[in-house]
């Protein structure tokens, strides 16, 4: 849980400096590849790999997860119908049997009507959602947070020595 | 102060694309993972599985120990104990061994295929160690509908054959034995004949109802109101009339005078058609009586215990007695079954059985398709269960052997039927020439059926009460039996099956306060060297039609009715004799009553009728008299006004 917290805290100071900006996108558009997918499948477990080995932002991903795991329930009744469909298409069926039996593939849940819709309409998003994290973070940066940094609360506040304090004790230990 | 906070050094940051700062605490976490794996979840499972398998038992289960292992994809668990609920100090059963293997193929693909799995040591009612607890009974409702409450055998007329024979056949023959009723005996129960109470008040009705008919009757015309209208009409003129506006007036109050009397004809129609419907109603109560009377007699009957002399009464008897601990065992396991039956096998809501179908899965978890292909796995396959608990480590074993093959989630695809077998023998129990098989093919699931044959050749059967009551105590001192069932039950709702036991070498005990009726049951027991008995059921459940057939109850029947049959027709005599006397002289009364009240305003009324019949008649004749007179009188002054113009006219012209 700490751990978590630690990871929140760090995307929110993340969000409001001017780096990480692909961190961000990367993180939040995988959390949205994990939202999708069912908690016990293979694709959850590779995406979480994605996310701790590579330099993704932890918290993006995880609170974009929680938050597209409830637009994923809302969407179940169109996933269902979009993988029914998908699903029986005859011209797939020797793929997917072939899919079916092969090692680790069915670990998917490729099969079920739900997950199938679910991962076609994830896979879909994940580039132009990068795309779009990214042009939001740097619209939020250039608007509401340099505006934020114009306000007199601001400017009183980052005078303080207390805050100067912070800024040390931030490139010390965090 | 402030020039006293050195600038930091800037520590370098690395920004490459791999999170190598990672590695280690998922390695530690890994770590955790796998020493938690090796060191506390079997133990863990363990207990799980003692509480989860403790619920469904109700009484505690104990498991000895339980391995697993994921490199091997193994499982073991050893000493699995199921407390028996009714006494604690013994198992219900219990298992030595379950290991079985998984293979990693199959698992990567998602699917679980055991090739051969072990069930040994395999015993049935062992002593304890020690007590084990018996949860607290749950109310009845939650665990689901009863197979043999009575409201199940009420309601759906399950054991039919129950309902019909359980009056205490052998109590009603012990009252019977015991001494003649006599009439005074019958007598004293003259208040209990409902039909006497019943004439009585008819007696009453039919008094108000002659008052009733007596004030109708009044209300009708009478002589005096014809004899006005016949003086009314004689002065009504019918000829000799004046002129032309006098016939009319004339024919005027005659068609009055018809008018008003057929308005009085339509009364007395009215109240002769209400007076039908009365006399209908009064001879149906003359029939309900005669109704009552038979009922009273069927009712005596009962009170002084006449008993059923039929081979079926005997039979349940007999039956109800030995089978009722097997009932309640059957109906816990039905219950259970019940209760975690997933809802698509069973039709939980209680409603539209008859149009009741399979349930789809929930819309939330989506259609999982399965693409399976004729050698592949489907999602569970035990190819093998071997079943075997050897004789030789442990006389209480048995020396059984049997398997299971082809346990899957889809026969579509591996083509074979699922099949238990399991034969053998328990020494120890005397138990010899078990044998069963069960087979489930659900290869059409439109059409699923469970097959089950088993046999028991010889089993003992020492001090079992089969009958005890305050009149008869019947018990089988010894006896050898042996059975063979077979049962198949279609798409879990239509079950047909067929029972026949048969019980050999027998030395029975009968006892009764009744020494007739412990010398003939004890002469039937003797005379009998086989005892069989033949149950055989149909329907869909819970209504379950049941047929059962024994030679016991043959020999009973040819027993008792040989000594009984007299006596039971003289006592029906006596009670019919006394009924009968005891209403016939009211019954004939009230009759004659009814009878005359019939005949009475039936003649009234048809007087009253004749009466305004006839007046209605003279009147119409009148009218008609009166009417042809007025038209021979135009017609003659018609033909006198033409001869006065033709005479005119001849003067006129001088012929």
């Amino acid at each position: 849980m700490t751990l978590l917290l630690k990871q929140l805290f760090a995307f929110l100071r993340m969000l409001n400096s001017d780096t990480g900006t692909n961190q961000l996108a990367s993180g939040l558009s995988l959390g949205l590849l994990l939202g999708f997918a069912p908690f016990l499948s293979l694709q959850t477990l590779l995406v979480l790999l994605i996310v701790f080995f590579f330099r993704v932002q932890l918290g993006a991903a995880f609170l974009s997860a929680f938050f597209f795991k409830f637009i994923a329930f809302l969407f179940d009744p169109l996933a269902d119908k979009l993988g029914q469909w998908v699903l029986e298409i005859p011209s797939l069926r020797p793929l997917f049997t072939q899919m079916y039996n092969m090692p680790l593939v069915p670990l998917t849940r490729f099969n079920n009507s739900i997950v199938m819709g679910s991962m076609i309409v994830s896979l879909i998003l994940l580039v132009p959602s990068y795309f779009v994290f990214k042009m939001l973070i740097v619209k939020y940066r250039a608007t509401v947070v340099a505006r934020f940094r114009e306000t007199k609360i601001w400017k009183t506040i980052s005078a303080t020595k207390f805050y100067n304090w912070y800024l040390t004790y931030e490139k010390l230990y965090l | 102060m402030a020039d006293e906070i050195k600038t930091p050094k800037k520590i370098k940051v690395r920004t490459g694309m791999i999170r190598w700062e990672a590695i280690v605490p998922v390695t530690i976490i890994l770590l955790l993972i796998g020493i938690y794996m090796t060191l506390f979840f079997d133990a863990n499972m363990r207990s799980l599985g003692q509480w989860g398998l403790s619920k469904v038992n109700k009484a505690e289960v104990n498991i000895g120990s339980l391995e697993t292992s994921f490199r091997k994809l193994s499982f073991r668990l050893q000493g699995l104990e199921f407390t028996d609920r009714v006494s604690p100090e013994r198992n219900l059963f219990q298992i030595g061994d379950i290991r079985f293997d998984m293979s990693w193929d199959a698992i990567l693909r998602a699917k679980v295929f055991i090739e051969e799995a072990g069930v040994e040591g395999i015993k049935y009612g062992q002593l304890r160690k020690k007590p084990g607890y018996v949860l607290p009974v749950e109310p009845e409702k939650e665990d689901g509908p009863s197979l043999f409450s009575a409201s199940a055998v009420k309601d759906k007329a399950l054991n039919k054959l129950e309902s019909d024979y359980s009056d205490n056949v052998f109590g009603d023959i012990a009252a019977m034995l015991q001494g003649g009723t006599s009439a005074d005996q019958i007598k004293g129960l003259e208040d209990q004949i409902q039909a006497k109470q019943m004439i009585a008040k008819f007696q009453k009705d039919v008094e108000q109802k002659k008052l009733d008919w007596d004030q109708r009757i009044k209300a009708l015309p009478q002589a005096a109101y014809f004899e006005d209208v016949r003086k009314r009409s004689a002065s009504i003129k019918t000829s000799n009339f004046s002129n032309p506006q006098e016939a009319l007036q004339n024919i005027q109050a005659a068609d009055k005078l018809i008018k008003e009397v057929d308005a009085k004809v339509k009364d007395i129609q009215k109240t002769s058609s209400d007076a039908q419907l009365d006399f209908k109603n009064l001879d149906q109560t003359v029939k309900d009586i005669d109704q009552q009377v038979k009922a009273d007699i069927k009712d005596l009957e009962k009170h002084f215990k006449i008993p059923k002399i039929d081979a079926k009464a005997f039979v349940m008897a007999m039956v109800s007695g030995y089978i009722a601990p097997y009932k309640s065992e059957i109906d816990k396991y039905y219950k259970m079954a019940y209760k975690y039956a997933p809802p698509n096998l069973v039709n939980k809501s209680g409603k539209d059985e008859e149009g009741y179908k399979i349930q789809p899965r929930a819309r939330a978890e989506g259609i999982s398709y399965e693409f399976g292909r004729q050698n592949s796995y489907p999602l569970l396959w035990v190819r093998k269960i071997k079943i075997s608990s050897d004789l030789g480590k442990d006389p209480q074993n048995g020396n059984i052997a049997g398997q299971i093959s082809d346990l899957t989630t889809s026969q579509i695809l591996t083509g074979k039927p699922t099949k238990a077998t399991l034969a053998g023998d328990f020494p120890a129990q005397q138990l010899y020439g078990f044998a069963t098989e069960l087979t489930f093919d659900n290869r059409t699931p439109e059409n699923t059926l469970v097959d089950l044959v088993a046999d028991l050749k010889s089993y003992p059967i020492a001090n079992k009460q089969i009958l005890k009551n305050k009149d008869v105590d019947i018990s089988l001192l010894k006896s050898q039996g042996g059975l063979h069932a077979q049962a198949s039950f279609v798409n879990f709702r239509d079950i047909k099956f067929a029972v026949a036991s048969n019980f050999s070498k027998l030395e029975t005990q009968v006892n009764s306060p009744n020494e007739v009726l412990k010398s003939i049951v004890g002469n039937v027991f003797r005379s009998l060297d086989v005892i069989t008995a033949d149950i055989k059921g149909d329907g869909r459940l819970p209504a379950i039609n049941l047929s059962l057939n024994s030679n016991l109850g043959e020999a009973l029947e040819s027993g008792f009715r040989k000594e009984l049959e007299a006596r039971i027709a003289e006592l029906r005599k006596k009670i019919e004799t006394q009924v009968n006397e005891t209403i016939a002289r009211e019954r004939q009364k009230v009759e004659a009553e009814v009878a005359k009240l019939k005949a009475q305003v039936e003649g009234e009324i048809k007087k009253i009728q004749a009466m305004a019949d006839k007046e209605i008649k003279a009147n119409q004749e009148k009218v008609n008299v009166a009417k042809k007179d007025t038209e021979n009188k135009a017609q003659d002054a018609v033909k006198k006004e033409g001869q006065k113009a033709v005479d005119d006219l001849k003067k006129k012209l001088g012929f």
